[in-house]
């Protein structure tokens, strides 16, 4: 009798603790969500949908983003905008009923919009040997001072700077294309093809 | 022990074996499967094509239960026990003229042997026994998934292409009441009532351990629960 109740008490004690293991256990909710577009050009919106998050226990009551550019919001769809070129963390945090809670994250990355060059140059219609004065100084850019020219006369020549003067020794057409970089790393080109009249300019 | 063993009755060798059916309970496995869906189920909503069926959770399972011990009343002997959860999902997404292939499968299955130590309560009908012993569990995680979804919108988790089978060991123990019907000849049949209790382990391969969420937390898999069984017995004197 002794040892029947031994053992029951065994299989007793054996069903108690199975109980205790992972059933009850708290699971935490999951954060998942979706977003669009995960990258373009600044400024960029993006949408993101945090509806497929979800929790095992209870509903979730909380949504918690963070944008990476020092910016929050609440809720399960949210969108933002970002002004800025850059490579951006995109956090969820959610929280269930229990207090219990998880997070994800993404990557959007955005990028600078191009700056806008623009060049001017003098005499309108140069001659071969005669110099001609290129000006860069009206290129513009939305990301800041714009930090390098780049110029390339379209015969294999080229040089750097805002202002720059160049002599063909040959006539003929010669597209001449400026490229700007500002200081966010952001680049554009421009072309513009120059005559060059076969004797010497007329106005030197 | 031999005393023990043949105590209180005629000695006898019994041999029989068990149909189970069986509940588990496997939260992380299954918050891994609940993303599978939502992942699944938003795409199959932006997509034109047939819908990508979901996964089922891993709720149940069937496993076979070998067992044979000698004794009177109070028997002792060796359990072998073997169970098998599963759940797959196969399908594609046609986008674009390019077709997305979706298969994801989990199958954990446990292989384990025990010491058994069992009391006849009612000759030939009614017996309750426990037993503790050493399982092996393992979990294998088949899935393809396209890593671009064919939609404007990216996720940030994508369930990890792979083909690995993780493993993992541990203590465990059972505790049942089998009530059978004489069918002459020392055989009878009946049916079983149970509780295993296998501690969670996270199963791994080599360094690497289950993470099918991408939590960083280790997936714990484990064969505790109720389970019922249909149960034949062979018993011989000795």
């Amino acid at each position: 009798m002794k040892k029947r109740g031994l053992l029951l008490g065994c299989a007793l004690a054996t069903l108690l603790l199975g109980g205790c293991t992972p059933k009850f256990q708290a699971v935490p909710p999951e954060a998942l969500f979706a977003i669009r577009p995960s990258s373009g050009v600044a400024p960029l919106n993006v949408v993101c949908d945090g509806s497929l998050s979800f929790s095992e226990k209870g509903k979730l009551v909380e949504y918690i983003w963070d944008f990476g550019d020092g910016t929050r919001a609440l809720g399960p769809i949210v969108s933002h905008t970002y002004r800025r070129g850059g490579v951006y963390r995109v956090t969820l945090e959610v929280y269930d009923e229990q207090g219990l809670s998880s997070r994800r994250d993404a990557q959007v990355e955005v990028q600078f919009p191009p700056p806008a060059p623009s060049f001017v140059f003098a005499p309108w219609r140069p001659g071969t040997g005669e110099t001609i004065w290129f000006d860069a100084s009206a290129s513009t850019s939305p990301n800041g001072k714009i930090v390098e020219y780049r110029w390339a006369f379209g015969n294999g020549d080229w040089a750097t700077g805002e202002k720059v003067g160049y002599m063909y020794w040959y006539g003929g057409a010669y597209p001449v294309t400026l490229t700007v970089i500002d200081e966010a790393g952001a680049q554009a080109t421009v072309t513009q093809v120059i005559e060059v009249l076969g004797g010497p300019g007329c106005g030197g | 022990m031999l005393a023990v063993a043949t105590s209180g009755g005629a000695a006898s060798l019994s041999v029989g074996s068990s149909a189970q059916w069986f509940l588990v309970s496997m939260p992380s496995l299954n918050q891994f499967v609940r993303l599978v869906n939502e992942t699944v189920r938003f795409v199959n909503e932006r997509v034109a094509s047939d819908p990508v069926p979901l996964l089922r959770e891993l709720t149940q399972g069937v496993g076979l239960r070998l067992t044979e011990t000698f004794g009177g009343t109070l028997r002792v002997g060796l359990q072998m026990a073997m169970g098998n959860v599963t759940t797959r999902t196969q399908g594609a997404w046609a986008s674009g003229g390019t077709s997305h292939e979706v298969s994801v499968a989990l199958d954990a299955g446990l292989v384990a042997f025990m010491a058994e130590v069992a009391l006849v309560l009612v000759p030939d009908i009614l017996s309750v026994s426990i037993s503790a012993g050493w399982g092996s569990s393992r979990l294998g995680h088949r899935c393809v998934f396209p890593a671009t979804l064919p939609t404007d919108w990216s996720l940030p988790f994508l369930p990890k292409a792979e083909d690995k089978t993780y493993t993992a060991s541990g203590p465990v123990g059972t505790a049942s009441v089998q009530v059978t019907f004489p069918l002459g000849r020392g055989a009878s049949a009946g049916f079983e009532i149970g509780y295993r209790l296998a501690p969670p382990a996270v199963p791994r391969v080599g360094t690497v351990v289950l993470d099918l969420n991408a939590d960083g937390l280790g997936d714990p898999v484990s064969f505790t629960g109720l389970w019922l069984g249909l149960a034949v017995r062979m018993e011989f004197d000795l």
